[in-house]
């Protein structure tokens, strides 16, 4: 009886040690069946698509330059293939990496497809920003950094996927002093959002930023403004969306002592750019843009919707600059604004799609 | 003559009965022991009132009984033994303190009281409990088993500091810590220097009638450490306590992808670049570098958090031996505490020693001295390390291809390797504490004792700190820095006080005068050194590319005081207790330097009265109390406007500016200043087998001092003023009950609960909330505001989210104003960071030589902003790890937190977290050897046991413990440990 005993407690206390020590587990090698599938559907179709293109400098051809980068894109696909064939990948993304780079190169290939529209004629700018291909350069001046009023106001559409970075760039003069105090602002796009991220000094590394979320509407013209009025007591950042209170945000910016901190205009890089953030390039987007104004005043709401509705002649009191690009421009290279002091330049990748009347 | 022959005819009877019992009489024989086991001296065994006789000093009776006879053995404090003569076998009786309270001995500044006389608000805490808690921090051992107060951990890393409040927070700006005094001596250090196992008793002053006696320092109450050495006991013994603690990380929390769920982790972050960047981004090199996709492949995973920590053990000694003789009494005390942290090299060792001696010249006339040295070396272990072990994933690798440590292990991460950073980041801290105190007592009238103390207390230490180049701070590419500060803290107190004690017929008095001075002395300085060339620590910091934060200081302060007090009570039914103090302190300007803080206190035993003899009350006290005390912990210069020091470059060289400070003083300064009333009531029922406390409080503090902004017209922007009044309210409650009592066992349980409301009730004198601190009237001074966290957006509300320009799976907070837009006029006041209330259980059982307890405490309420579960929850940087908690995604619809790499707005809100806990913090098995056995080995006691710190604790809370809330995330950031300790304490 006292044996039986002491063999139950012996059970008893090594199934307790069995069911208390951790790290005994049997844990088998966790593979992972990947399919191939759309590598090689992807392949065909660029395959199909590369053999079937004119190629040449003329309209209706696609640039020998676009072509040499696409049959790039296939060889770096087939070389996908191997390595899956070859047991190099473990994970599924790194399978759908491939095929995603496959259907951007599509993409960028096919917007090559070169389409000349006489200067003059009404067209819609596309710029395609992301991967840092092409944006529109501003120019630089002290002025578009503005100071303790402005307003940005700007027309822009886009399509779904048209940022990919952490934050996707719309227009931006946006940099900082050499010694860590951000400078300028910047419209742009963040995770759902859509935002205005201002420098505020005089403490380094400090943003007022804030946003909402972006419109879907995908394919259609949105009315873009950012205010901002320093000398309010509340509220100093708003933006508008067609007109609409997008949001409105109180500064609450202060360094370790409690002081609050003040926006800071650019005193170093002084470029304005659209589509790709011309500090970190990283920063970038694709879309399109119809009209962009900067003015040195805080615009009101019912301001906004009238601007909305309405076209400047260039003149206006406190406008800094104005380009609409609505037409085809004669020399992209150098684009006028409105009121004349300034010039733009469209850099990269962009496409004129024309308008139908 | 009749009358003479039957005097002596019944005198004769009575002499032949008493010889015929005595011829039934033996010698009974036994041993008395105490609660713990251990032998009891001095004890009453006693069979008839003509005979009596005492235990001596191993406990050891021995007295003529005959059978049938009713024996009782009692001593003042614990419960009367009784049993009738069966037999003439050796005894063993053991006595258990009473669980009447009432009788216990309290020290209440400048004398002693019984408790049963006791007319403030005082709880008291003996050797045994602070034994039984096992903390190397005595204040971590008050949690629980006060009822008031409110100890705060800075973290769980050995040496950390803890910071106590008793009833509340009353200052906005200065310390709320409570007034120490160690051995009568006023300490400015608190007792994380003090080994448990010196200290005989703490007493805790809570109502300002009772703190009122130590004036302007009393008014965030009073902590009474007596240590054994200022309590001398009679005969010589020597007793061993001994500790050996195995401490292991518990609740380590739950990271993504850890205990090998490598791919758990992968899920997250292929979500979380999709969500941020796009799902092309996965193609990017930096997504996973070819090093961790080979660890994926192989399933090679590193789970950092246990990798950096590990079990440790810790150890402590201690040995005491006191004695006395007719003249003399000594004692002496030898400590030693060496606490290993779980992470790096963190360390806490603590050497301590004390002396006590004292002289019995003639009846009138004794001197003595007590001293106490206690040498703390703390390792604080290194910034960073544990932070980056949270934030690197389990896809990097803490090797290099050839085995050895990694300086980067994520290339594309800034994250360093944690184990470099513990080998190239010392903290250290050296300190000093001594405290020393000489008296004399002259009787030179019956009742009337003269004494005047001594005492000094000295302080020094040097913290030290080395960033090497392989640090998270120096990125491997940086010089070193070295930084070195030091301090000396010297303290003088001179009291003299008079105390008469008589009693008349049934009148007690007691009156207490005191004249003392005091004169404390701070000094220090500190240097960093930047682009040290070698490993020199801090200890050639000329060798430096230059030396930078250089400064020194010197400030002395002063007090003199006169007190008095009277207590006076009547049959022990009526008792009356005044106090008046006068300080005046060199801190204020002339004309406001002295304050006048005077008490009064009324005790009722109101089971004394007719009306209540025999009823269900062995002892019913009630209690009303009001007093007065002040804050001095007000800095020593605020009456004066400081002159700042500029640099100013001139030609090659700088010079020196000094300009007016941003702060004006103010010569109009008074104490902050603190009354309460108190209203306690003590009883004892079922034959004192039930006993406790209640006790109800009211207090304001008033002239609070404040910097008031104004206009910087005159080269300052603020000026300190009187200007504010806060207020605390609050219940407490103490009970023992002793539930099961044989002869073999026993069952006993102690509980405490405590709740304070603490608010604003004045400020400024406008009646206007201060917006900028978030100070509001009629809210506690500490408030969480912040939007209200409702939850996550869900599918069918993506169109109400819209308005509010949110999306699906984002942060919905409530918008309070009802005008669709959030901004900071939807603040509200959430919570406070103060538990609601609190509570300890204790529960004790012996059954023959075993006993077994079991300690529960619990926080309830408070809300907390917890930097750890914002950062770990709310944060999605593209190559950091984060808590496994409940995301929402489209199909698990968590109301929780956020879609991963949602990007949300209002993510502060994940930081704002519920308090509520409870611990079983302590479980303890001890066996007391036989007095049989001992008696073979010579000694007076011993005892084992073994017992386990912090087993189960039961939080929503998402950081290792509940405790550390709020911990600095990159200098203190701590595991929670579970310890199993084995202890021994052995009496000769």
């Amino acid at each position: 009886m006292k044996k039986r005993r002491q063999s139950l407690f012996w059970l008893l206390t090594a199934f307790a040690i069995y069911l208390t020590v951790p790290g005994c587990k049997d844990d088998k090698a966790n593979v992972i069946e990947l399919d191939l599938s759309c590598m090689t559907s992807y392949l065909d179709n660029m395959q199909h698509i590369i053999d079937t293109a004119q190629v040449g400098e003329v309209d209706g051809t696609f640039p020998v330059a676009s072509a040499t980068e696409f049959q790039s894109a296939i060889d770096e696909l087939k070389m996908g293939i191997s390595k899956a064939k070859a047991g190099y990948f473990v994970l599924p993304y790194e399978i759908n990496s491939y095929c995603i780079d496959a259907e951007k190169a599509i993409a960028s290939f096919m917007n090559t497809y070169q389409e000349t529209l006489t200067p003059g004629t009404p067209a819609q700018l596309q710029v395609f920003g992301i991967d840092k291909k092409g944006y529109i350069d501003f120019g630089e001046s002290s002025q578009f950094g503005a100071s303790n009023r402005f307003t940005v106001e700007a027309w822009l559409k886009y399509d779904a996927g048209f940022f990919e970075y952490a934050i996707g760039d719309f227009i931006a003069t946006f940099s900082h002093d050499g010694n860590g105090i951000q400078q300028g602002w910047m419209i742009n796009f963040s995770g759902a959002n859509l935002r205005t991220t201002l420098g505020m000094g005089p403490q380094q590394g400090r943003v007022l930023e804030w946003g909402a979320t972006y419109p879907t509407n995908y394919g259609e013209w949105n009315h873009i403004v950012a205010v901002y009025d320093q000398s309010l007591a509340a509220d100093q950042l708003k933006m508008y969306l067609n007109g609409e209170v997008f949001f409105s945000k109180t500064n609450d910016i202060r360094d370790g002592s409690g002081a609050l901190q003040s926006y800071q205009p650019n005193t170093r890089n002084l470029k304005m750019w659209a589509f790709v953030e011309p500090e970190d390039n990283n920063r970038n987007m694709t879309g399109y843009i119809r009209k962009f104004r900067l003015w040195s005043t805080a615009k009101s709401q019912s301001d906004v919707r009238s601007l909305m509705n309405s076209d400047v002649t260039g003149s206006e009191a406190n406008l800094v600059c104005a380009w609409d690009f609505t037409e085809v421009p004669e020399d992209p290279t150098s684009i006028s604004d409105k009121t004349g002091k300034f010039k733009a330049q469209l850099v990269g990748q962009y496409k004129w799609h024309k308008l139908e009347q | 003559m009749n009358k003479i022959i039957s005097y002596l005819i019944a005198g004769l009877l009575t002499m032949l009965s008493c010889l015929a019992y005595a011829q039934e009489r033996q010698m009974l024989s036994g041993i008395v022991l105490d609660e713990e086991g251990k032998p009891f001296a001095g004890v009453t065994v006693q069979l008839s009132p003509q005979r009596a006789t005492k235990t001596d000093d191993n406990g050891q009776f021995s007295i003529a009984a005959a059978l049938q006879e009713t024996l009782t053995v009692s001593f003042v404090g614990y419960t009367t033994y009784t049993s009738t003569v069966s037999a003439f076998t050796p005894l063993r009786i053991q006595l258990s303190p009473a669980v009447n309270q009432l009788a216990d001995v309290v020290v209440y500044g400048y004398g002693t009281v019984n408790k049963r006389d006791l007319t403030g608000a005082i709880a008291k805490i003996d050797n045994s409990d602070l034994m039984q808690a096992q903390a190397t921090n005595v204040s971590e051992s008050l949690n629980g088993r006060v009822s008031g107060v409110l100890v705060t951990k800075s973290s769980n890393r050995p040496g950390a500091d803890m910071s106590i409040q008793i009833r509340g927070i009353n200052s906005f700006n200065y310390s709320n810590e409570p007034l120490y005094v160690i051995d009568g001596v006023p300490s400015y250090s608190g007792m994380r220097h003090l080994n448990a196992a010196d200290i005989e008793s703490i007493d805790i002053l809570k109502d300002a009638s009772s703190s009122a006696i130590y004036g302007s320092r009393g008014a965030n109450g009073v902590v009474i450490i007596t240590t054994k050495s200022a309590n001398r006991k009679a005969g010589f013994q020597v007793e061993y306590n001994g500790l050996l603690s195995l401490k292991t990380p518990t609740r380590i929390p739950d990271m993504i992808g850890n205990m090998g769920n490598g791919l758990e982790y992968i899920d997250y972050k292929i979500a979380l670049w999709t969500a941020k960047y796009g799902e092309s981004s996965l193609g990017r090199s930096d997504f996973l570098t070819a090093d961790e996709k080979r660890r994926v492949k192989y399933g090679e995973y590193y789970d950092w958090l246990r990798e950096i920590s590990g079990p440790s053990v810790s150890n402590m000694h201690h040995v005491t031996a006191n004695g006395s003789s007719e003249k003399s009494s000594y004692s002496f005390g030898l400590g030693f505490n060496d606490d290993d942290g779980m992470v790096g090299k963190e360390n806490f060792k603590r050497y301590t020693f004390n002396l006590g001696l004292e002289h019995r010249a003639s009846d009138r006339f004794k001197i003595g001295m007590n001293s106490y040295l206690s040498l703390n070396n703390t390792n604080h272990g290194a910034d960073d390390a544990l932070i980056n072990a949270y934030f690197i994933p389990p896809v990097a690798s803490p090797y290099d291809a050839e085995g050895n440590y990694s300086f980067i292990v994520q290339p594309t991460s800034s994250k360093i390797n944690p184990f470099v950073q513990v080998e190239n980041n010392k903290k250290i801290t050296e300190a000093q504490y001594v405290n020393m105190a000489g008296f004399m007592e002259f009787k030179p009238l019956d009742g009337l004792t003269l004494k005047s103390q001594l005492a000094m207390q000295l302080d020094n230490d040097l913290y030290g700190e080395w960033i090497g180049t392989y640090t998270q701070a120096k990125q491997g590419v940086n010089a070193p820095d070295a930084f070195r500060r030091e301090s000396k803290n010297t303290n003088y107190v001179w009291d003299n006080t008079a105390t008469y004690d008589k009693r008349f017929n049934e009148h007690h008095l007691n009156a207490v005068g005191l004249f003392s001075m005091q004169k404390e002395t701070h000094k220090g300085s500190q240097m960093r050194g930047v682009g040290l060339p070698f490993e020199s620590d801090w200890h050639a910091i000329e060798s430096a590319e230059e030396i930078t934060g250089v400064s020194s200081y010197y400030w002395e302060s002063s007090m003199l005081s006169y007190m008095a007090r009277l207590n006076y009570d009547y049959q022990g039914k009526y008792l009356f207790t005044a106090t008046g103090r006068a300080d005046g302190s060199s801190r204020l300007a002339n004309q406001n330097r002295w304050g006048f803080m005077p008490s009064l206190a009324l005790g009722w035993r109101l089971s004394e009265e007719n009306f209540l003899k025999g009823g269900p009350f062995d002892d019913l006290k009630l209690r009303l109390s009001w007093g007065k005390s002040g804050n001095n912990n007000v800095s020593y210069d605020v009456v004066y406007s400081r002159l700042d020091l500029s640099k100013y470059s001139l030609g090659q060289s700088g010079t020196n500016g000094y300009g007016l400070g941003s702060v004006k003083g103010n010569k109009d300064l008074r104490w902050e200043m603190m009354s309460e009333w108190n209203a306690g009531l003590d009883f004892a029922i079922l034959d004192s087998r039930l006993t406790g406390t209640l006790e109800a409080y009211d207090r304001t503090t008033k002239d609070l001092i404040f910097q008031q902004a104004v206009a910087g017209l005159n080269g300052y922007t603020a000026i300190l003023r009187n200007i504010g009044s806060t207020g605390n309210r609050g219940l407490e409650a103490s009970l023992n009950s002793t539930n099961i009592t044989t002869s073999n066992f026993q069952w006993r349980s102690n509980a405490t609960f405590s709740l304070n409301r603490n608010r604003i009730k004045e400020l400024y004198g406008t009646g206007e909330d201060d917006l900028a601190n978030r100070w509001f009237i009629g809210q506690p001074i500490n408030v969480i505001y912040d939007y209200e966290f409702l939850g996550i957006w869900q599918e069918e509300e993506a169109d109400e989210a819209r308005k509010f320009g949110q999306s699906v799976g984002h942060i919905k907070v409530k918008d309070q104003n009802g005008d669709y837009v959030l901004d900071e006029r939807d603040y509200q006041v959430l919570g406070t960071p103060s538990p609601s209330w609190t509570f300890g259980l204790t529960n004790t059982f012996n059954y023959k030589n075993w006993d077994l307890s079991v300690f529960v405490y619990g926080r309830i309420g408070g809300l907390y902003n917890d930097d750890f579960t914002y950062t770990f929850t709310a944060w999605d940087n593209e190559h950091w790890n984060k808590l496994d908690v409940n995301y929402w995604t489209p199909e698990n619809r968590s109301n929780e937190y956020p879609e991963i790499g949602a990007q949300s707005y209002y993510t502060q809100v994940l930081g704002k977290i519920p308090g509520t806990f409870v611990k079983i913090q302590n479980v303890s098995l001890g066996y007391t050897l036989p007095a049989q056995l001992l008696s073979r080995l010579h000694g007076k006691n011993a005892r084992f046991y073994a017992t386990v710190i912090n087993p189960f604790t039961f939080t929503s809370y998402k950081g290792p413990d509940p405790e550390t809330i709020g911990e600095s995330m990159y200098t203190q950031l701590s595991l929670y440990p579970m310890s199993f300790n084995l202890g021994i304490n052995f009496t000769f």
